[in-house]
C-alpha cells in the first residue's frame, strides 16, 4: 500500500533545471531517520511506563521516492509504502503523521526565532546535522505545512543543531599538508593553508594515500568530509574524511597555472601569452618529475610565449627557459661575481631530459 | 651620463617573484634588436620614471631597480642616451654586439648587481 506523505520544496540555482542533485537523498534518508525517531518518542510519551515502542513499530513505515511532481520545480514526492500485512494491522501510523507535522513546526518555529514546540525533544535536534546539510548556501528545502510553508536554509539548520549541543557538522572541503598520522586512533592531523591544525579522521581505504602525503611539506592534499564547527563557526576537527585527493608539487603548479589568465600583448603592447594547452603540458612534467630536495624555482613568462626558471643562489643564478611549443629547455648556470657560465640544451620530449635539468641546476646550487 | 650614472630600469610584476627580480627583466626583447630600455638617473628620480612609465606610456611596472653605467661597462655593455624618438630621460643599453646566451648571461649579472642596490622605488599596490 502506497500513501503520499511529503512533498518537500528545493530552491536554488543547483535545482533550477528541477533535478535532484544525488548527494541530496542523503538529507531525505535522515529525514526519514528523523521521522521514526520523532514517532518513537510521541508514542513513549503517551505511554508513560512504556520503555520501548511496539515490536515492528517502524516497520509499517518506509518513505520512498516516487518521483518529481506538479509545477516542474524540484519537488520530489515521498510516498509512505507499507508491506501488506503490516498495512492491515494500522494503530501506528498517527505517529508518523504527527512526527512529519512536527518536524515542519520545530523548522518554522526556529525560522520565526520562537521556542521549539514543547513535545519536539532536544536530543532530536542531532538530526538536523544530517538532514538538511547538502544545502548550500543560497539553497532552501521547504516543508510544506497547514499554516504555510517551513523553510530550512543552511544557517537555520546549523542554529537548530547549537540549540541543543555546543558544535555543529557541515559538508567540508578543505586544502591543506597532512603532519603527522595516528595509526591507532586512526586519525591524521591536517595543517590548514592557513597554518592551522585539525584533526581528520583516517578510514582504512584511504589509509595508503595519507601515508605517501605524510609529513610532505610539498604534497597538499585536498579532502571532502564532514567538519564538525562551534557556534563561532571554527572548525573543531573533521569527523568524516570521504575523499582524500594528493596534489603533489601544488605550489609550483600554482605558479604556473596563474601565467594561463595572461593575454597577448601583456609585455608593453607586445608579448605573447604563453599557450594554455603548452602551459598544461609543462605543469603536468615539472610536477610528476620535480624532485622533493631541490627548491622551487621563481617561474615567469617569457616574451615569446615560453617559461622563465630561475633558481637565485648567490652568487648563482641558473635559469631554465623552457621555449614552448617546441619543447626545447635552454640551461644556463651564471656565477654573477666572476662571469663564469655553463649553457646546456636539449629535447624536453627525451625521457632523460627532466633528471638531467635537475641533476644540471642541483650541481651549481652545490657550488653557491 | 657618468660611470656612477644609475640606469633605472622598469621591472615587469610577471618578472618579480616573492621579492626577487628574474633576471630576464635585465634582457632586452626579440623588438628590441639587443638595446635594454631604461631611464637615466641623471635627469629623472626612480619615482618619477615610474610614474611616466604606467602613466604616459601606460605600461606596467612592479617597481624601479638600477645598474650603474660602470657595471654595464664592466659586463662589456655600453650605455647610452637614447632620447631622439623616444623622451628625453630614455637610455638604452646596447647589447648587440653579444650573442644570444653572452645576452643572458649578462642579464643575470647586471640583475644581481641590481639586486645588490635593491629597489629605486615600488609603486603603491
Amino acid at each position: 500500500m502506497k500513501t503520499e506523505f511529503l512533498k518537500p520544496r528545493f530552491t536554488g540555482a543547483r535545482f533550477d533545471e528541477h533535478t535532484l542533485p544525488v548527494d541530496v537523498a542523503r538529507d531525505l534518508a535522515a529525514y526519514e531517520e528523523l521521522v521514526i525517531d520523532l514517532a518513537k518518542h510521541l508514542w513513549l510519551s503517551e505511554h508513560p511506563g512504556r520503555e520501548r515502542v511496539p515490536r515492528g513499530f517502524e516497520n509499517g513505515f518506509s518513505l520512498h521516492l516516487e518521483g518529481m511532481v506538479e509545477d516542474g520545480s524540484a519537488k520530489p514526492l515521498l510516498a509512505w509504502v507499507v508491506a501488506g500485512a503490516l498495512a492491515l494491522q494500522g494503530g501506528n501510523g498517527g505517529y508518523f503523521e504527527q512526527a512529519r507535522d512536527l518536524i515542519a513546526d520545530c523548522v518554522s518555529a526556529s525560522a520565526a526565532g520562537q521556542p521549539l514546540p514543547a513535545r519536539f525533544p532536544k536530543e532530536l535536534l542531532e538530526h538536523f546535522n544530517v538532514f538538511g546539510r547538502s544545502l548550500r548556501e543560497g539553497e532552501s528545502l521547504e516543508l510544506p505545512r497547514a499554516a504555510g510553508a517551513a523553510q530550512l536554509t543552511p544557517e537555520r539548520r546549523k542554529q537548530l543543531v547549537l540549540d541543543a549541543q555546543r558544535v555543529y557538522s557541515k559538508d567540508v572541503e578543505l586544502t591543506g599538508r597532512i603532519g603527522e598520522i595516528d595509526w591507532d586512533k586512526q586519525t591524521f592531523r591536517l595543517r590548514l593553508e592557513s597554518g592551522t591544525p585539525v584533526t581528520a579522521q583516517l578510514p582504512e581505504h584511504l589509509s595508503e594515500q595519507a601515508r605517501r602525503a605524510g609529513g610532505k611539506e610539498r604534497t597538499l592534499v585536498s579532502i571532502q568530509g564532514v567538519g564538525v564547527f562551534d557556534a563561532f563557526d571554527q572548525l573543531q576537527k573533521i569527523a568524516e574524511t570521504h575523499h582524500l585527493e594528493l596534489l603533489p608539487n601544488q605550489t609550483l603548479a600554482d605558479q604556473i597555472e596563474e601565467l594561463a589568465a595572461m593575454k597577448d600583448g601583456w609585455l608593453e603592447g607586445k608579448g605573447r601569452a604563453p599557450d594554455k594547452d603548452q602551459l598544461a603540458w609543462a605543469t603536468d612534467r615539472l610536477v610528476a618529475t620535480f624532485p622533493e630536495s631541490l627548491p622551487f624555482p621563481h617561474i615567469g613568462p617569457t616574451p615569446e610565449g615560453g617559461l622563465f626558471l630561475e633558481w637565485i643562489q648567490n652568487p648563482w643564478r641558473i635559469s631554465a627557459e623552457l621555449l614552448l611549443p617546441s619543447r626545447r629547455c635552454e640551461l644556463q648556470a651564471t656565477n654573477t661575481t666572476t662571469g663564469k657560465t655553463v649553457d646546456k640544451d636539449f629535447d624536453l620530449d627525451q625521457a632523460a631530459a627532466w633528471p638531467e635539468l635537475y641533476t644540471f641546476v642541483r650541481h651549481h646550487l652545490a657550488l653557491a | 651620463m657618468q660611470a656612477t650614472t644609475l640606469l633605472l630600469r622598469q621591472v615587469h610584476p610577471k618578472w618579480l617573484k616573492d621579492g626577487q627580480v628574474l633576471s630576464i627583466a635585465f634582457r632586452p626583447f626579440p623588438k628590441d634588436t639587443g638595446l635594454l630600455s631604461v631611464y637615466d638617473g641623471d635627469l629623472i628620480t626612480a619615482e618619477a620614471s615610474c610614474n611616466h612609465f604606467t602613466g604616459t606610456l601606460g605600461f606596467q611596472s612592479a617597481g624601479v631597480w638600477a645598474v650603474s653605467v660602470q657595471e654595464c661597462q664592466t659586463c662589456e655593455l655600453p650605455a647610452r642616451s637614447d632620447a631622439e624618438g623616444h623622451f628625453p630621460e630614455h637610455a638604452v643599453i646596447e647589447f648587440a654586439a653579444h650573442p644570444e646566451k653572452a645576452q643572458k648571461a649578462k642579464s643575470k649579472i647586471l640583475a644581481a648587481r641590481a639586486e645588490e642596490r635593491g629597489c629605486q622605488f615600488k609603486p603603491a599596490a
